[in-house]
């Protein structure tokens, strides 16, 4: 059955030829090594449906959305033919979700699925069969009664409502056993997104499996010259010890950040 | 014919199966339930059933061919491409979004599969 609909070798040399040729230019972006570290961990979790739940902290701006949409572009692809869906949730529809969104598209059209995927009711990118499913965690927003087959991430998991988690997104996986990444910054000691990392650094003591990952600023800036300038003056404004410097770039939770936080920023924008 | 035989009061003379005639008809299993367009309807489904199937076998080949034969992209190619043939006709993507499809198949794995190397491979095989 399968070798009727083979083409043949010379219709194959006619065709798409940029794998084989070195010298084709990239149409995505290359992942920086340690954001493709988190992606083979999640996707041998993924493939091997082990359901396993990460965490990720990545400093500020240090590539979590880019890390995000990859992993959804290869996985609608790998599904494509399959009525399944991946869940994102971020804390708010607009601006975190609406970003989301438009970052996928973005790398959708980038890899030559422009015209093919397609947006449905405002919340839905469909490729083929499989969907990539963007929800709000806003107390308020309704979104019990999806379910996440292939993956469900958790956005800026530091700022998602425990509660509205546990009850509305975690079920989402239940009958599918789906693997969870949550991705954000620290904050302080009692978000949603510690309330993941705890447990997994002690369950990578007790297994060896890595399910925690961090890379401060100065990982992100090994790779990222740009990046190393940016933080370094950002490090010289605000002070090497401001709770945003701390929290932010550093990853270190502060007790209380939160508060602490706030008045801070609010003194420094000041 | 019919206006013929009302205007005439004659029965043509023409050549051809009589009107109402069952000649076409077919005596399948199936037949003496379905209506014609039950059984256009059954056919259709029996089609994309098909299509399931050899859409499921050339997964698992992809996925047999990455772990026995990484190294052979010329034939992972050709078995990519002829997965993107039985996709677009299940959703009837048409022909001028075909070479688009398959390149961007192509793109996704070139670009973001095949940079992590070994470690992607060894998960995406199992």
């Amino acid at each position: 059955m399968c070798s009727e609909t083979l083409p043949s070798p010379s219709e194959s040399a006619s065709g798409p030829s940029s794998r084989n040729n070195p010298s084709s230019p990239l149409v995505l972006n290359r992942l920086w090594p340690y954001q493709t570290e988190i992606a083979i961990a999640v996707l041998d979790s993924v493939f091997n449906k082990k359901g396993l739940t990460f965490s990720v902290e990545i400093a500020r701006q240090g590539g979590k959305n880019e890390l995000s949409a990859q992993l959804e572009l290869l996985l609608l692809t790998l599904h494509i033919a399959k009525p399944q869906n991946l869940i994102k949730c971020s804390p708010t529809f607009k601006p975190q979700t609406a970003i989301s969104m438009m970052r996928l598209r973005d790398r959708l059209n980038d890899a030559g699925f422009a015209g093919i995927w397609e947006g449905e009711l405002g919340f839905i990118i469909r490729l083929g069969n499989a969907r990539a499913i963007f929800l709000s965690a806003e107390e308020s927003a309704n979104v019990v009664g999806n379910t996440a087959h292939i993956l469900l991430e958790i956005d800026e998991s530091q700022d998602v409502n425990k509660e509205k988690y546990t009850s509305d997104f975690k079920p989402m996986g239940a009958t599918t056993n789906v693997t969870t990444v949550h991705y954000g910054t620290t904050w302080d000691e009692n978000t949603l997104l510690e309330e993941i990392k705890q447990p997994n650094l002690e369950f990578e003591r007790k297994d060896g499996i890595k399910r925690h990952f961090r890379f401060d600023w100065q990982e992100v800036a090994k790779y990222n010259p740009d990046y190393q300038a940016y933080v370094a003056a950002e490090k010289l404004r605000l002070g090497e010890n401001h709770p945003l410097f701390l929290t932010q770039y550093c990853l270190l939770p502060l007790h209380g950040g939160r508060i602490f936080f706030k008045a801070a920023e609010s003194a420094t924008s000041g | 014919m019919t206006d013929e035989v009302l205007k005439t009061g004659e029965i043509s003379k023409k050549r051809g199966a009589p009107l109402g005639n069952q000649y076409a008809r077919t005596h399948g299993f199936y037949s003496p339930v379905m209506t014609e367009e039950e059984r256009l309807n059954f056919i259709q489904a029996t089609e994309v059933q098909r299509l399931d199937s050899e859409i499921a076998l050339l997964r698992v080949k992809i996925q047999s061919l990455v772990a026995r034969d990484p190294e052979n992209l010329k034939l992972i190619t050709q078995v990519t491409n002829a997965l993107c043939r039985l996709i677009m006709t299940k959703y009837n993507i048409s022909k001028n979004d075909k070479k688009g499809l398959m390149e961007a198949i192509e793109n996704v794995f070139r670009d973001v599969a095949l940079p992590f190397g070994i470690g992607f491979w060894s998960v995406f095989k199992k």
